[in-house]
């Protein structure tokens, strides 16, 4: 037995080495608006993470937290270990200019072995009649089309507003998402390419 | 009713020809459209407010933000007036003032500072806005290189799979739809939904307004280990 002590030990010990070096979420930097997951559409741009972070739970905090009340918005995919499917949820502040977030259970554990959920929380304006489509602020420091606001683009500000909404903390990564979408009034409009990680209780 | 329609018929096909006509001019010998209304219109207080933008990112070590008239102080990338049949829609600039990422922590994120070219077209059909086949965007090295990357907060790195692209080094990233090459003070990156368009528009890359070179400049050492500051990089290619 205490020939084979040493062997289990070294054993155990790359398997744990391994568990933590494989714990990450497995997901795209993307949500798609096709079936197949090949059209990318919205950056992912916000990771919720927490012992509950289901995709469930998820939603009615974003619900209880925001009061964002509005189910509608056209449905999105997610790519998340390797597997493409329809969104979990959706919610907005309202119907005209409005804060907007899709979100969808993530494959994976983070380093602390808790589920979580990737979102696209994005402010975006009814900016078009017909058809009636919301669009995405474009990125507003623009000096081609003087824009002086600081607030970065539509998804820049939908980060920060549901950062704020669950009190302000997060952790940062820089993805470099930062491919544009075309809007409906023909603005575009990308992310700067951050990732915020807000831990839920 | 064939004959009502005849007229207007005839000035669809004038204005047509006039449009294809106006189109050979701006895109003609390699040269990208110009964004004229933005010229024209660019305001005097724009001045004003990228000197008051540029004061803020030079405090964070960041390249100043060119005017709408002026070109780009760093070196921008394209892939020609045409890449595969697809036409080069007009430059996209985008720069401005550091922000907090969130209203009362969180770090000061410097905005995307690139010139963006997309080719083909595509019709925006819901909420979701579209994407182009292919876009690309260049910018400044010592503001995006893959050392600016991270998978999540404890620095772990964004995986990708390191490759050179005409002698410059070079990095896929999300399945091969994002392709980055680190050429001489730049960082051009590419996104496109099939992989193979975007290798194949990386072996398209040249200097916008350029010719194609048979070799890329790869980046500065200092440039990948993440050590280059824009102090240091300048203006200029």
């Amino acid at each position: 037995m205490r020939r084979l002590a040493g062997p289990v030990a070294l054993l155990a010990g790359l398997a744990l080495l391994a568990v933590n070096g494989s714990a990450a979420y497995r997901t795209s930097h993307y949500t798609y608006n096709d079936g197949r997951c090949h059209k990318r559409s919205d950056p992912v741009n916000l990771i919720l993470s927490g012992p509950n972070a289901t995709a469930g739970y998820v939603g009615d905090r974003i619900y209880l937290v925001t009061g964002w009340n509005s189910h509608s918005g056209s449905t999105q995919r997610f790519l998340t270990g390797g597997k493409c499917s329809k969104m979990d949820g959706q919610l907005a502040s309202g119907t005209f200019g409005r804060y907007h977030v899709r979100w969808n259970r993530l494959a994976g554990r983070n380093r602390r072995g808790q589920p979580g959920v990737s979102a696209d929380p994005h402010h975006e304006d009814w900016a078009c009649a017909l058809p009636p489509f919301h669009a995405v602020d474009k990125g507003s420091v623009d000096p081609a089309h003087y824009d002086p606001t600081d607030q970065g683009s539509g998804f820049d500000q939908g980060r920060r507003e549901l950062i704020e909404q669950f009190g302000g903390k997060a952790g940062w990564a820089n993805w470099g998402n930062t491919k544009a979408s075309k809007q409906c009034d023909g603005d575009w409009a990308g992310s700067d390419g951050w990732t915020a990680f807000v831990q839920m209780g | 009713m064939h004959g009502e329609g005849t007229h207007p018929r005839k000035w669809a096909a004038g204005a047509i020809a006039a449009l294809a006509a106006l189109s050979l001019g701006v895109f003609g010998a390699n040269r990208l459209p110009v964004d004229r209304d933005a010229v024209a219109t660019a305001p005097m207080t724009a001045r004003a407010w990228l000197a008051e933008v540029n004061a803020l990112r030079a405090r964070y070590d960041l390249l100043p933000c060119t005017g709408a008239r002026e070109a780009t102080n760093f070196r921008a990338y394209a892939l020609g007036a045409r890449f595969r049949g697809l036409r080069a829609t007009t430059p996209v600039r985008q720069c401005g003032a550091p922000y907090r990422a969130a209203y009362r922590t969180g770090p000061t994120i410097a905005p995307p500072n690139y010139l963006m070219v997309a080719y083909g077209d595509c019709k925006v059909r819901s909420d979701t806005g579209c994407a182009p086949p292919i876009e690309v965007q260049t910018f400044p090295a010592c503001e995006r290189n893959l050392a600016t990357y991270s998978a999540d907060p404890s620095g772990a790195p964004l995986p990708h799979r390191s490759l050179r692209v005409r002698g410059a080094p070079a990095a896929l990233f999300d399945q091969g739809t994002r392709l980055e090459v680190y050429t001489g003070r730049s960082t051009v990156v590419i996104f496109g939904d099939k992989p193979k368009l975007v290798r194949r528009a990386a072996e398209a890359v040249r200097p916008l307004g350029g010719s194609r070179l048979a070799r890329l400049a790869p980046a500065a050492a200092s440039t990948l280990q993440g050590k280059l500051s824009c102090a240091e990089q300048g203006a200029g290619p």
